[in-house]
């Protein structure tokens, strides 16, 4: 177990203590829990959005004919196989959600 | 300048390149995108860019976008890379295009890879790539 001492907003500090109370009563560790439990979300988050680097791969039909990390790199190793890149299908290892919206968000009442 | 107003839209200076085709939109300089966090997907341009960019050349996806109206349209879409040259940021991602659209648009799902901030009190769009 670590101890760590820090400086937040007296704003954040009231509403974690009001988090704490309410999740935790007087029992002694709550501030600490709901701190843990917090980064423990952030960093979740953090993974998340390092993970979401894609991988791409080049389809001519339904064979892959190259692969790589990036597009550029995909396109050397193209090159260098003297590939016709006309008709290629591109595809990341990240698929694309089939619907996607364009604006704001209409809500029916 | 990466980044500025114009008028009360905020604007991101980009280059847009198909690696896989080696075409580069524009041929020359930059074109400034709008930046719209509406926009849940990574680039849209217009149909002639597409074109320009040679992206009509490879086997191309459809996907359903909805317009702030409510009413769904299909997009035609592929991959391309996107360059910040003053932030020397390269992404790849999934470029778009519709009819009749006019500007080059700039969405959430590449503007995750930036720290984004408008200041329309001073009129200031500061972008910094993501640490």
């Amino acid at each position: 177990m670590g101890t760590l001492t820090i400086s937040i907003d007296d704003e954040v500090e009231k509403k974690l203590r009001e988090v704490a109370t309410r999740l935790y009563g007087s029992r002694r560790g709550g501030l600490s829990n709901v701190i843990e439990s917090a980064l423990k979300n952030y960093y979740t988050l953090l993974d998340k959005a390092a993970s979401s680097e894609a991988s791409f791969k080049a389809l001519k039909g339904d064979t892959v004919v190259a692969e790589a990390n990036t597009l550029d790199e995909l396109a050397e190793i193209l090159k260098k196989k003297r590939i016709e890149p006309r008709g290629l299908r591109i595809v990341s290892s990240k698929p694309i959600s089939s619907t996607a919206y364009t604006g704001y968000r209409i809500i029916k009442a | 300048m990466t980044s500025y107003f114009l008028n009360l839209t905020p604007l991101l200076e980009i280059v847009v390149r198909n690696p896989i085709m080696d075409k580069t939109f524009p041929a020359d300089g930059r074109v400034a995108a709008v930046i719209d966090t509406g926009f849940e997907g990574f680039l849209l341009v217009p149909e002639d860019v597409f074109e320009k960019l040679s992206l009509n050349q490879l086997a191309v996806d459809k996907r359903e976008l909805t317009l702030p109206n409510g009413r769904r349209v299909y997009s035609t879409g592929t991959y391309c890379e996107v360059v910040i040259p003053d932030l020397d940021v390269r992404l790849d991602g999934f470029v778009e295009t519709l009819e009749r659209v006019r500007e080059v648009v700039a969405g959430a799902d590449l503007l995750q890879n930036l720290k984004l901030t408008l200041n329309y009190c001073l009129r200031i769009v500061e972008v910094e790539a993501c640490r």
